[in-house]
């Protein structure tokens, strides 16, 4: 299995060396015209089926050894958590995704939505990165590279859906977390993310995009009276890998439904091109953030290195 | 040419050992409990109440649509199976793949992309959906515990150990302060 799945998921995908192009930032900028990914994995997240029962939750917690959270998993009541300003739980340092209750007006059930990141086809977070420490894969999934991340945030402010979060707890490393699509430890080796795979009702479908808009659609087509008529993600930013289809108005459920079509990249671009300062000033202002930020691993790695030494003698 | 032959006696043993199974449980021959044991890695295999569920329920169709000497009922299948006589596999994991996300089952599916059946659900995904789907609608338990019992490696995943400070404001009655 291991062999067909890499090469296969990447099959289609090749489509979008893309990705990596904000380093030289002339030609990002310049290429107005990304192609996405249309073929690459995705998952189709149907509202309708969810339960909260936050086994994806734990799932999650589990394959990436996070923190553990601060009441077990099985403890529903925190689906009704909200914040002071009425906000509903987000994904934080210690949780790649959540599962939030939604009480609907004029219903007397209550409807579930798991959020992560959705992997984006153009991703702002991406496309805002200065150090280029965001890599949108041939697989589709938007993945981070914490060796290179200065810890600006620029990230966490660009991104549409409020998915990065900040790790508080590491000072010394600043560090961007959030949800990989289970990238190196999952999709590249031909399996579905953990997520998916352990959600009991069968929510979620993994497979690719291309199809998953095919099910999507022919299930809204079956059942008209069940679902709205949209898949979230189909256009919302340029498009998404993880969709949504849903029994309620998106925008009960707290969806933005707002968004644009296009990707968020054109608007950057258009205000980057009237303030041409911006593009030769951050690079060289974020190098000396990332050199200064590299340094002071160093200098803690050799510390470390020192303190060893001291142990063994 | 040997393999061949051995292939096709093994597809004759196994349609074989096949149809006399669906004559035998359209013979009233049923299982009174069935194993349920997909979940095993978290929770301990449920011991499915057969015939508690067979005496509460109209009919076999209401579990095994379109098999167990019942027809197809569901209008999105009788649209092209209203002749189609009841299929011979009874068990739900002869048609329900246990893994319905693996590279392979992905696959298959896109290779057969003009298959009507593309959206077919999963072995748990299949069994969830429709028990639950009564239990909700029949005022059954709903709980995951309430069926499955988990086991230590569950209680880990779930993180059963932590301290609930919200059971603990429900248990107490009073709730917060704000
Ligand atoms: S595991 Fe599935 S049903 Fe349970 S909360 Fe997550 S998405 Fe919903
Ligand atoms: S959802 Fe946010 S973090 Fe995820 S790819 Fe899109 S912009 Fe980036
Ligand atoms: S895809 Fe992986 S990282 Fe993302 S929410 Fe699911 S389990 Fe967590």
């Amino acid at each position: 299995m291991g062999k067909i799945s890499r090469r296969k998921f990447l099959a289609a995908g090749v489509a979008g060396a893309v990705a990596g192009s904000i380093g030289g930032a002339r030609s990002a900028w310049a290429a107005p015209k990304l192609q996405g990914y249309p073929d690459g994995m995705g998952v189709l997240v149907d509202l309708t089926r969810c339960i909260g029962c936050r086994t994806c939750e734990a799932a999650c917690n589990a394959e990436h050894n996070l923190p553990a959270p601060q009441e077990p998993f099985d403890d529903l009541s925190v689906l009704e958590k909200e914040s002071h300003n009425g906000a509903k739980r987000r994904t934080d340092e210690s949780a790649y995704t959540v599962v939030n209750r939604y009480e609907i007006p004029g219903s007397d059930t209550p409807v579930f939505r798991k959020m992560q990141c959705n992997h984006c086809n153009e991703p702002s977070c991406l496309t805002s990165c200065f150090v280029n420490a965001y890599t949108k894969t041939g697989e589709g999934a938007v993945i981070y590279d914490p060796e290179v991340c200065v810890g600006c945030r620029m990230c966490m402010v660009a991104c549409p859906f409020y998915v990065p979060a900040y790790s508080y707890s590491s000072a010394l490393n600043p560090l961007i977390v959030k949800c990989n699509f289970c990238y190196d430890n999952r999709l590249v080796h031909g399996q579905p993310p953990a997520c998916v795979e352990a959600c009991p009702q069968e929510a979620m479908v993994f497979g690719h995009r291309e199809q998953l808009l095919a099910i999507g659609r022919e299930r809204i087509r079956y059942q008209p009276d069940k679902y709205v008529d949209h898949i979230y993600g189909e256009k919302e930013v340029g498009g998404t890998a993880w969709m949504y289809l849903s029994g309620v108005p998106f925008e009960q459920v707290g969806f933005d439904t707002t968004l644009q079509k296009e990707p968020i990249i054109s608007n950057v671009k258009g205000f980057l091109g009237m303030v041409p300062m911006v593009l030769a000033i951050w690079p060289a202002l974020f190098t000396g953030f990332h050199m200064l930020a590299k340094k002071r691993e160093r200098n803690a790695a050799a510390d470390c290195q020192d303190d060893k030494k001291g142990e063994s003698r | 040419m040997q393999a061949r032959l051995k292939r096709r006696t093994e597809i004759l043993a196994f349609l074989a050992f096949f149809s006399l199974w669906a004559v035998h449980c359209t013979a009233a021959d049923l299982p009174d409990t069935v194993e349920i044991d997909g979940l095993a890695k978290y929770y301990y295999a449920v011991d499915f109440d057969h015939s508690m569920h067979i005496d509460i329920v109209e009919s076999c169709a209401a579990c095994h649509h379109h098999t167990a000497g019942t027809p197809a009922v569901d209008e999105k299948c009788t649209m092209c199976h209203d002749r189609t006589e009841a299929s011979s596999p009874v068990a739900c994991q002869r048609c329900h793949a246990p893994d319905p996300f693996s590279a392979e089952q992905v696959y298959s599916r896109e290779r057969e992309s003009r298959r009507y059946h593309v959206d077919k659900p999963g072995l748990k995904g299949a069994y969830h959906r429709s028990c639950l789907g009564c239990h909700i609608s029949e005022g059954a338990p709903i709980g995951c515990q309430d069926c499955h019992e988990r086991n230590q490696l569950g209680d880990s995943l779930f993180k059963a150990s932590l301290e609930t400070p919200n059971a603990k404001v429900a248990a107490g009655g009073g709730g917060g302060t704000h």
